[in-house]
């Protein structure tokens, strides 16, 4: 058998080897943070080439040749909430059982697969892609407070239990994209639609007095549970565009791209129970929605020496639409549980930089800071999220002319923060802390190309 | 094995090995909650002594629903002072001032030899504000099945189900307690919304 159709089956066998580990990896994808998207590790970001650029900016789908890669990326987080008793003017009887320090350590893995086929026409590049990936999630299970004492069986579920006690929320996507450029001048436009499919589920300490009372003044149950659970199927877009320019020289290129991401708004349906002091469980259909920030990300790739690349970005999330999260009855949209949130847009740049160590190895690099999207009034421990600053070292190995593998690490420092004019209710006031690091393993198989080094 | 599937096993491997580490259910939680607290859940209703005395004139009546206290205002005119009697009831929010005010409910009920009265209020409706840092109005049919414990005092249980906001919310197990309230003045602080354990004869 030829050397070329043995590589053809073994790359068929990778893409069905690693659809087969998306798919039954995905229905379980959580992790924190909200918005998690960094596959790709360090090339993740709008200047980003090769099948992933299906999600980074679909412009770049129309390059001739093919590419098919599979990235896991490990995402762990470090947080911690400590509810303060005088923030909160807790009760000298309930202050054992409702303020203290909760720490949330969660180390969850996400896969996704993209593969993408160009091929070249009429002076114009086109190409097409396809993916399957999570891009949005968020989940957090806070650990027990087991030496709550019997009699107050809510206590157990922590400290932070009446902003969260457990969430779940994965977003499964799958994308079909088409890029074109146009060879002589460079430029590039692409769109990606993508078919969403919601699977939304939360459960929280609840009085619909909103207060954090265990029991009543005559001693009787009163703190409660509310548990949502609901699905939803919706779709979105992204749009890119792209300009590259080339020296004769090869390595002084220069590339700047645009893409935006469509947020839709999620109209999760589902199932409201309610437990509410002594009464009998209820349950109701309601329905949540969870509007998604539009992005709109702006990048360059500048070559300022044949072993040195650098790729400025921002990213600019538009959070503002998110003034509240309200749970309705589905019948007539009465609202049931309110949550404020009067989230800001958030934006974040980053510089990264690729350094060539070898022909066949690069070194890459990355720092960054992000202005976070939650005011301090309406920070919580379920979805509230600091400032932060990252920094991010990896690698990519060319291991022959049609694979290469690529080993990133970022790690995401949320500036810690004692929030004293929370509006939620229960107030959640305290401190807060989070780390969060993305350690992303990304395989790309391709068409044969030359090693990076010979490139430039 | 081929290079690439082998890395792709491996993969698949250590993700479904680590995903089966990471599963957690929020539903798993509210189970717990529910299974600890089923003892505390139960809606049967108690019964309790009764014994007839005069009870017309104004009351503060003290509804514990769902966790949340309820302060009512209640004007009864018997036909006559001695039980059983039919009586004449109506019912304000605690923010409304009896016979200035339109009530709320206006109904009729008898009370028996033993001074033990049915109050039917459907519906009852609850406009915005009547709970305490609760921003709906609230529409429900509730029945009250009082005993009445002394001239100044009676109280019981209360059943039925809220009608608006539809979250399919019974009212199983709920109580009250009432106290004579000549010149509106008490709050839902001022009486207890239950029975006194005393009264508890089931």
């Amino acid at each position: 058998m030829r050397p070329t159709s043995s590589f053809i089956r073994r790359a068929c066998s990778f893409l069905l080897v690693g659809a087969a580990v998306v798919l039954c990896s995905l229905g379980r994808a959580e992790a924190n943070p909200f918005y998690l998207a960094r596959f790709g590790g360090l090339r993740s970001d709008v200047m980003m080439t090769g099948a992933y650029s299906l999600y980074w900016n679909p412009a770049a789908l129309g390059r001739p040749g093919w590419d098919a890669a599979f990235d896991t990326t490990v995402i762990a987080r470090q947080a911690s909430f400590d509810r303060d008793a005088v923030l909160n003017n807790i009760s000298v009887e309930k202050r054992a059982l409702n303020s203290g320090y909760a720490p949330n350590n969660t180390a969850t893995p996400v896969p996704s697969i993209m593969a993408r086929y160009g091929f070249t026409s009429h002076g114009f590049d086109i190409g097409l892609g396809a993916g399957l990936f999570v891009d949005i999630a968020g989940s957090a299970n806070w650990p027990k407070n087991k030496n709550a004492p019997a009699q107050f069986p809510g206590a157990y579920d922590g400290v932070q239990r009446f902003a969260s006690i457990a969430t779940s929320l994965t977003v499964i996507s799958a994308s079909v994209g088409f890029g074109l450029r146009h060879r002589a001048s460079g430029l590039s436009i692409g769109i990606a639609p993508i078919l969403d499919f919601v699977s939304f589920s939360t459960v929280r300490a609840i009085n619909l007095d909103g207060t954090d009372d265990l029991v009543d003044n005559q001693g009787r149950l009163k703190e409660g549970r509310a548990y949502f659970k609901g699905k939803e199927v919706n779709g979105r877009f992204i749009l890119g565009a792209r300009w590259d320019y080339h020296t004769k020289t090869g390595w002084d290129r220069y590339s700047v791209a645009f893409s935006y991401q469509h947020g839709p708004s999620y109209d999760v349906k589902g199932t409201l129970q309610l437990a509410l002091a002594t009464a009998p469980v209820s349950s109701a259909n309601a329905h949540v929605v969870l509007p998604i920030a539009d992005v709109l990300r702006l990048g360059a790739s500048i070559g300022v020496h044949r072993r040195l690349v650098l790729r400025p970005s921002i990213e600019w999330a538009l959070w503002r639409i998110l003034h509240q999260q309200v749970f309705e009855t589905q019948v007539d949209h009465t609202a049931l549980v309110t949550f404020p949130r009067n989230f800001v847009d958030s934006i974040a740049g980053r510089l990264r930089a690729d350094v060539l160590l070898h022909d066949r190895v690069e070194l890459q690099l990355s720092a960054g800071f992000e202005r976070g999207a939650t005011p301090s009034s309406t920070m919580d421990p379920g979805l509230g999220e600091n400032h932060s600053a990252e920094g991010g070292v990896g690698v990519l190995a060319a291991l022959n002319h049609r694979v290469d593998l690529s080993l990133g690490c970022i790690v995401q420092y949320f500036l810690p923060t004692t929030v004293s004019d929370s509006i939620q209710k229960p107030t959640t006031n305290g401190r807060y802390t989070d780390t969060r690091e993305f350690v992303s393993l990304f395989l790309e198989v391709h068409g044969w190309r030359p090693y990076p080094g010979s490139l430039r | 094995m081929a290079p690439v599937p082998r890395l792709a096993a491996i993969a698949l491997a250590a993700c479904c090995g680590g995903l089966l580490g990471a599963c957690h259910s929020p539903s798993e939680d509210f189970d717990r909650f529910l299974e600890a607290t089923g003892d505390m859940r139960s809606a049967t209703s108690a019964v309790y002594s009764s014994t007839p005395a005069d009870i017309g004139g104004n009351w503060f009546v003290n509804v514990s629903l769902a966790g949340f206290q309820i302060g009512l205002r209640m004007k009864f005119v018997p036909a006559q002072a001695t039980p059983p009697s039919t009586m004449k009831v109506e019912i304000w929010t605690s923010s409304q001032t009896i016979d200035v005010d339109t009530p709320v409910v206006s109904t009729t009920s008898d009370i028996d030899a033993t001074g033990r009265f049915t109050l039917k209020a459907q519906p009852l409706l609850l406009p915005v504000g009547s709970i305490k840092n609760f921003n709906l109005a609230i529409n429900a049919d509730v029945i009250f099945d009082c005993y009445t414990q002394s001239m100044d005092e009676w109280c019981g249980g209360a059943s039925g189900k809220i009608i608006e906001p539809d979250v399919g919310l019974t009212l199983d197990g709920s109580t009250l307690g009432a106290a004579r309230d000549p010149n509106g003045t008490k709050t839902v602080m001022d009486v207890s919304p239950r029975c006194p354990a005393s009264a508890t004869t089931q």
